[in-house]
């Protein structure tokens, strides 16, 4: 569990709790969940990018990762599953001001939400994209999604799973991001690091935490509880900045590569639109500050 | 401490002589993912096992672990297994609930509690058993790993000493659920049990008034979730192709589907499997499967619950207007939205009916037992064949996800139906086939399947205007003919849907419709409306749309009638507006529930009662 969480006394004051909603906590999640961990990890973030906190919106799908945005007391919205994409492109789109971040599941944003994700990438749409990978899909019990590893057990692969899975960092890379890097919840102080990097920076960002969901995947896997998961990756990850995405490919027991692989500067989508109707309409085109009523 | 001491305290009522006996419903309060399930499917199989008619209620969070979670068992000598509203006897685990648990007691009702919450201290007009949990789980459990799972058998143990449960069936049900797998578990298990028994034994005194008592009225009959019977209907009808997307409450379905058809459909010669079961990448994704399956000719399904059914709208009336077949299970919870995913409502019913857009309409099978499920099931591959259309089976998160007690299964007598497939053999003797003409009288047209091997088999179809020949045409007397043939083939289902149940009291000048899950509750009700306000009641419950002749008739047979919804807008109500005559309409009067439980007789008698002006 994480440390962060585990703090209910009033006399001893999280640096982070301010970002909380305290009156929502307990929070749902397993002993030795990972998804904890991140959200520490992302209040951190906000404290360190001394981003205007009033202008961040977080926007989740459905799923245990899903429940994160209900527990920041930032202006956060829970939407359907595998959506969050679309309603954060049309938030960012209304109001080009709000730093907008979707904090999602592996399944939400890769199996029934995988269409709305690479379409965000590809038009470099201004948001950041913060998907926890616990390799299944947890929210309804732990079966197959599309980043189950070969040979993984799940609900429904009792076998092991035989469906080859989705490399997510050369999926975003490949359909445009602007920023793409992984690490797991062993790496808190990298993470926080990243995750405080894409708080400031323009185009769609994406960044991949892969994350233990011991209740039901390191358990079917044999694979111990939240501490052992720890070890595991201390011991299975190798730090390689700007790796090619094409190599990241998480198999049940390899190694796992982590870093920044990514990290370029292309027109976002707003800057694409401006510069080409500004070009071909001249001073016909007139943009207002946000398409909000006031 | 023990009870006496509490006792002497008078800090509960004294002793009652009273006895309700084999009438009363136990909840246990506990934190999801403790494991407290296997104790309390113990504790109704051994009710069961007893002869005692019982049901099991799960109330569960939308969490994998540590919220709270109730779990209640009811008894019943009447037979009644709907939800009762009241609990008589509580065993308070969770100290999160527990005050609360306890204040929502009727006076007189029993709890046995974790000593250290010192429940007692919160009411004194009921009958309260402390246990030292902690202390009697540690001998039996040496291993502290395991204490929190073995902790559960212990109020096993305490509420079978004080209802007078047989400690026989207590063990035989035990036994039975580990399974001779796991003997060292269930050995470990039973002394919990029997710690318990014995602490109450020698520690507490009873002073609430119920029992139970041997009884001969669960002989023959199984217990089994409705999500597994459906499984097991869909084995039955020869199910080949499944496809679908995980979502509470309707994965479980799938999940024991996959687990029958691995054991029963690998073919014994070959070794091969018969079915093919891929779990999509969503909704939209496992219906197109499913679409594409059916005009390969295999008979395919999928399960999901609302959020998925609005998912599948667009591919449901391709499905209706090219005329493939589809089976779709929707094990209905708390919408809109993502709602309450973990509590029952039926409350797709108006938007399943029409799913997709343009002028459909589409058939819908209501279950309310796992038999129904069983045979619907076979009825719905059945329906979907013959009428070319997809075809929707309405569970709900109650029948689905909990234990009932049920007849065994009806060993179908039927062949099954495919409908009107065409082989080369038959094009031969034809010459050739118009695939969207009439040439029965009931709608439904004659179709091949792709690969069939005769020059005039192949025939191009599409979710765009077409002719009887499948030619594309934007005519619109095509149109319009083809929408009438369609709208005729639904009237043609009307003939062939499961017919209702209907009971009628000749006395009666009232009637009550309902569908699925709500009969238990209605069922109920009707007893409590004859015995407490003297009213004879009429009763129909549907199973199906399109409705059937029956229901007009029995509208027409009463002076009010009420239609039973478990959803805030009375869908089923505002259905039968849509078809009945204005005279008809005139006499339907609503009861609606939308809490997110499992519907209850008492909802529906008040309800009832005060709109009768009692
Ligand atoms: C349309 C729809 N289909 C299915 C579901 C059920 N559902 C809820 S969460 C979830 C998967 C979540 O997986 P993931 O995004 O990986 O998050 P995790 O729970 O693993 O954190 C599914 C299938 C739903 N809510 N809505
Ligand atoms: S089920 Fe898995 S992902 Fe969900 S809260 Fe528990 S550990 Fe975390």
């Amino acid at each position: 569990m994480s440390a962060l969480l585990e703090v209910t006394n009033p006399e001893v004051t999280n640096p982070v709790e301010p970002f909380l909603r305290m009156e929502r906590i307990p929070h749902i999640w397993c002993p030795g969940c990972g998804i904890g961990t991140t959200v520490n990890c992302f209040t951190r973030a906000l404290i360190e990018s001394k981003v205007d906190l009033d202008r961040v919106a977080i926007v989740s799908g459905i799923g245990c990762s899903g429940r994160v945005a209900g527990y920041l007391r930032l202006d956060s919205f829970h939407t359907t599953h595998g959506r969050a994409i679309p309603f954060a492109t049309g938030l960012k789109l209304a109001n080009p001001s709000l730093n907008v971040v979707v904090y999602s599941g592996d399944g939400d944003l890769f199996a029934i939400g995988g269409n709305h994700l690479i379409h965000a990438a590809r038009r470099n749409l201004d948001i950041k994209v913060i998907c926890i990978n616990n390799l299944i899909y947890a929210m309804t019990g732990g079966q197959t999604a599309p980043t189950t590893p070969g040979e993984a057990i799940t609900t429904t692969a009792p076998y092991g799973c035989y469906e080859p899975a989705f490399n997510l960092c050369a999926l975003a890379d490949s359909a445009g991001a602007s920023y793409v890097a992984r690490w797991t919840t062993y790496h808190v102080r990298q993470l926080t690091k990243s995750m405080s990097e894409v708080m400031r920076k323009r185009g769609f960002c994406f960044i991949e935490i892969i994350s233990p969901c011991p209740t039901l995947y390191q358990r079917r896997n044999k694979m111990g509880d939240g501490l052992d998961t720890m070890k595991y990756y201390k011991q299975k990850s190798k730090v390689r900045h700007g790796a090619p995405t094409s190599e990241l490919a998480i198999t049940k027991d390899g190694e796992i590569v982590v870093g920044k692989f990514v990290d370029r500067d292309r027109p976002d989508y707003l800057e694409l639109m401006r510069s080409r109707l500004s070009e071909q309409l001249g001073d016909r085109y007139v943009e207002t500050e946000n398409l909000v009523c006031s | 401490m023990s009870t006496i001491e509490v006792s002497a305290a008078s800090s509960q009522p004294t002793r009652t002589d009273s006895h309700v006996t084999n009438d009363f419903s136990i909840q246990v309060a506990t934190v999801n993912g403790s494991g407290s399930q296997t104790a309390n499917t113990v504790l109704m199989r051994a009710l069961f096992q007893m002869g005692i008619p019982v049901s099991g209620k799960n109330l569960f969070p939308s969490n994998i672990a540590g919220l709270p979670t109730w779990f209640t068992i009811r008894a019943s000598k009447h037979g009644y297994i709907g939800r009762k509203k009241e609990i008589d006897f509580l065993v308070a685990m969770n100290p999160e609930t527990a005050q609360e648990d306890v204040r929502k007691l009727e006076p007189g009702a029993a709890v046995v509690y974790d000593e250290p919450l010192k429940l007692n201290t919160v009411r004194s007009d009921l009958h309260f058993y402390p246990v030292p949990f902690d202390r009697l789980v540690g001998p039996v459990c040496p291993e502290a790993r395991l204490r929190k799972l073995v902790r559960n058998m212990i109020y096993d143990g305490v509420v079978a000493q004080l209802l007078g449960i047989d400690m026989e069936e207590m063990r035989t049900a035990l036994y039975k659920q580990f399974g001779p797998r796991k003997a060292k578990a269930a050995e470990l298990n039973w002394n919990a049990v029997k710690a318990g028994y014995d602490f109450a034994a020698a520690n507490l005194v009873k002073t609430d008034r119920y029992r139970v008592e041997r009884m001969n009225a669960t002989a023959g009959k199984i217990i089994i979730e409705g999500n597994a019977a459906i499984a097991l209907g869909c084995v039955f009808a020869g199910v080949t192709v499944v496809s679908w997307y995980p979502i509470t409450p309707s994965s479980s379905v799938i999940e024991a589907l996959t687990t029958y058809l691995r054991r029963f459909r690998i073919d014994k010669e070959t070794g091969k499997a018969t079915f093919a079961v891929i779990q999509a990448e969503d909704e939209l994704a496992s219906i197109g499967m499913v679409i594409g399956a059916s005009w390969a000719g295999a008979r395919a399904m999928t399960a999901t619950s609302g959020p998925g059914i609005s998912l599948m709208a667009e591919f449901t009336g391709l499905g209706y207007y090219a005329e493939v077949p589809a089976v779709i299970v929707n094990v209905q919870r708390v919408g809109p939205s993502t709602g309450l995913p973990t509590r029952t409502m039926q409350g797709d019913i108006l938007s399943t009916a029409v799913l997709s857009h343009g002028d459909t309409k589409h058939p819908i099978l209501f279950p309310s037992s796992p038999v129904e499920c069983f045979t619907m099931m076979i009825s719905a591959f059945d329906l979907a064949e013959y009428f070319q259309t997809p075809v929707f089976v309405f569970s709900d998160l109650d029948l689905g996800m909990n234990n009932w007690m049920s007849d065994p299964f009806p060993y179908p007598t039927e062949p099954i139906n495919r409908g009107k497939v065409l082989t080369a053999e038959d094009l031969d003797r034809l010459g050739g086939f118009a695939r969207y003409k009439d040439v029965d009288g009931d709608g439904v047209g004659y179709r091949t399947l792709p690969g069939t091997r005769h020059p005039k088999a192949a025939y191009f179809t599409r979710g765009s205007g077409h002719n009887e020949n499948a030619g594309y045409s934007e005519r619109e007397d095509d149109y319009m003919n083809n929408m009438d043939r369609l709208a005729h083939k639904f009237e043609a289902m009307r003939s062939r849907v499961p017919a209702p149940y209907v009971d009628i009291d000749q006395r009666a000048h009232v009637g009550i419709i309902c569908a699925g899950t709500s009969r238990y509750a209605v069922e109920e009700s009707r007893d409590q409306l004859r015995d407490e306000y003297g009213l004879q009641t009429s009763y129909l419950r549907l199973k199906a749309y399109p409705f059937t002749p029956q229901l007009s008739e029995f509208i027409r047979r009463h002076e009010r009638v009420y239609v039973v919804d478990q959803n805030r807008d009375g869908q089923l109500l505002q259905l039968m507006r849509l078809e009945l005559d204005p005279d008809e309409i005139a006499k339907l009067r609503s009861v609606r529930y939308y809490g997110g439980l499992p519907l209850d007789a008492r909802t529906v008698t008040a309800e009832i009662a005060a709109q009768e002006g009692f």
